[in-house]
């Protein structure tokens, strides 16, 4: 019992390295049916997993981790068995209120799947990935948010 | 009563150890974020591949003939300039001056040419996206060397020497190219010897690289004002922000204050009102009429890969009065400062954004800039800084 103050200590000074390494870190992807059943046609693993109206959306980075100021390519894979249209990709600052100074190209590479090309993070920190959909029911959209260094 | 004295014993500890750990370890003053910072600033050199776009990247034969078509004054149609003119060997690869001379007063400072290579825009406007379309643009500007295409192509025939170096190279007597193609081959010639002048290792290299390996005992060659300069580089000053990487440049182009009023001279061009440098917008709309981009037909990429950014770029309003990150590699040598060598020393550079007013800034919104408000103290910790980025000798310069 006297010594759970010092845990804490411990445990308070150990927290800065533990956010460092969870920014950079490439997270599994959680499991269930449907993200069992989807994956990305070279069998590589996602960086995340995001939501799409209702249905799962893996997101992976090439390279992984991004660097700054290196060029970034994003796959991505639609788990939906009708898949809406990729509209958009762009990545933004929110802290700087800017985004990127390159515009990605989308190249549709098979049912549901994409991959932008041509994005590059030119600071390190804060960036917001947004990406764009439509299909018959109107526009929705994704975010995912990775602090780059 | 002993939980008391073992957490107040442990906060103690908590406060006097990082002062202790300062005294003997180098790298206690950075915290984890910061230490991750320093590192992605090296190591140097960075590994280097030829460049896909320049077909004779890397070849001995062209960097020795690239070396010599540098200094030639031949290119030029009077015979009047060379790159080195206002390239100097003996003033690390710039001239010194605030703005260049060439055949009339330019409106920008002359840029040194170091580590060049791991660029991926050059000029202040970034209006050329090789280095190979970097040397033609001063070789055919009107205002610099104005070299015609066939002014070169009669140059490079009729220097035996050179001849023989081109007709080797290229596989074709120079004469008997289109005379804007044996233009180009000597650009790329030129460009394989730029990509050769990578600056030498540097005091704050040494720390990166102690840091890296935990060596404590190298750290502490590092001076702790310069230590103390680092951290608010990293830290405080958000210069990595902009300035970022091995090369201390994140290879794009901010707005920081710098007046782009032309004195005495209208030129703005279509739009901008006169007297105005345009910087970066101006250099999107060059760089897309320019037949020597790597969208056009010189680009040797076969794929064309190397091309996505000069495919990408996007071309925006906040583009307006925007100029090129430099490197902060041997910055001692390359005086005055800013596009337009509006600043004479690097102590002024430093007040600068100390004192920035960011009512002069153009940032359509933008949230990075702000006064950093530093006390003398801290101007000269970051100006000791910024000096342990020149290579060790004269100080200055990467001569």
């Amino acid at each position: 019992m006297t010594w759970r103050p010092l845990v804490l200590l411990l445990l308070l000074s150990l927290l800065p390295w533990t956010v460092a390494g969870g920014q950079a870190a490439q997270g599994p992807v959680p499991g269930d049916d449907a993200a069992a059943a989807c994956g990305f046609g070279d069998g590589g693993p996602a960086t995340g997993r995001l939501m799409l109206g209702g249905r799962p959306l893996l997101y992976r980075f090439d390279p992984a981790p991004p660097m700054v100021g290196r060029p970034l390519a994003i796959d991505l894979l639609s788990c939906a068995s009708d898949p809406p249209d990729l509209v958009g990709v762009d990545a933004v600052m929110p802290a700087h209120r800017h985004g990127m100074n390159y515009r990605p190209q989308l190249h549709p590479v098979g049912p549901g799947a994409w991959r932008a090309e041509g994005l590059l993070l030119h600071m390190p920190g804060s960036w917001r990935f947004d990406f764009g959909f439509r299909d018959a029911s109107g526009a929705m959209a994704a975010q995912t948010l990775l602090t780059v260094r | 009563m002993t939980a008391a004295i073992v957490i107040v014993l442990a906060l103690l500890a908590g406060l006097l150890l990082p002062v202790a750990a300062q005294e003997g370890d180098p790298f206690a003053l950075f915290d984890p974020a910061e230490r991750s910072l320093i590192l992605a600033h090296g190591p140097w050199p960075p590994e280097t591949a030829p460049d896909p776009g320049n077909r004779v990247s890397g070849d001995p034969a062209a960097i020795a003939l690239g070396a010599r078509l540098f200094a030639d004054t031949g290119l030029s149609p009077d015979g009047s300039f060379s790159c080195a003119t206002c390239h100097r060997p003996e003033s690390g690869l710039a001239d010194g001056l605030a703005v260049g001379q060439g055949r009339v007063a330019l409106d920008r400072n002359t840029p040194d040419l170091w580590d060049l290579r791991f660029q991926r825009w050059f000029g202040w406007d970034g209006a050329s996206d090789s280095l190979w379309a970097a040397s033609l643009r001063a070789m055919t500007s009107p205002r610099e060397m104005a070299a015609a295409p066939q002014t070169v192509r009669a140059a490079l025939a009729g220097d035996p020497a050179v001849q023989v170096a081109f007709r080797d190279l290229f596989g074709s007597e120079p004469a008997a190219l289109p005379a804007e193609d044996a233009m180009v081959l000597a650009a790329k010639a030129i460009a394989a010897y730029l990509e050769t002048l990578v600056s030498p290792r540097t005091p704050f290299d040494r720390f990166r690289d102690a840091l890296a390996a935990g060596d404590r005992a190298a750290g502490r060659d590092y001076p702790a004002a310069t230590r103390r300069g680092l951290k608010l580089f990293v830290g405080a000053g958000r210069c990595t922000l902009c300035h970022f990487g091995p090369t201390f440049s994140n290879g794009e182009f901010a707005d920081i204050g710098i007046p782009f009023f032309l004195a005495g001279r209208a030129g703005g061009g279509k739009g901008a009102g006169p007297g105005v440098d345009r910087g970066r917008y101006g250099g999107i709309q060059a760089l897309r009429r320019s037949p020597f981009s790597l969208a056009g037909r010189y680009n040797d990429d076969p794929g064309r890969g190397n091309a996505w950014a000069t495919e990408g770029v996007s071309l925006e309003h906040r583009n307006f009065g925007e100029f090129k990150v430099p490197s902060l590699r041997g910055l001692s040598g390359t005086a005055p400062y800013m596009h337009n060598g509006s600043i004479p020393d690097l102590d002024g550079v430093v007040r600068h954004y100390s004192d920035l007013d960011p009512a002069r800034l153009h940032t359509d919104g933008e949230a990075i800039l702000r006064p950093l408000a530093l006390s003398p103290t801290e101007i000269d910790d970051l100006t000791a800084f910024l000096r342990s980025l020149d290579p060790p000798g004269k100080g200055a310069g990467r001569d």
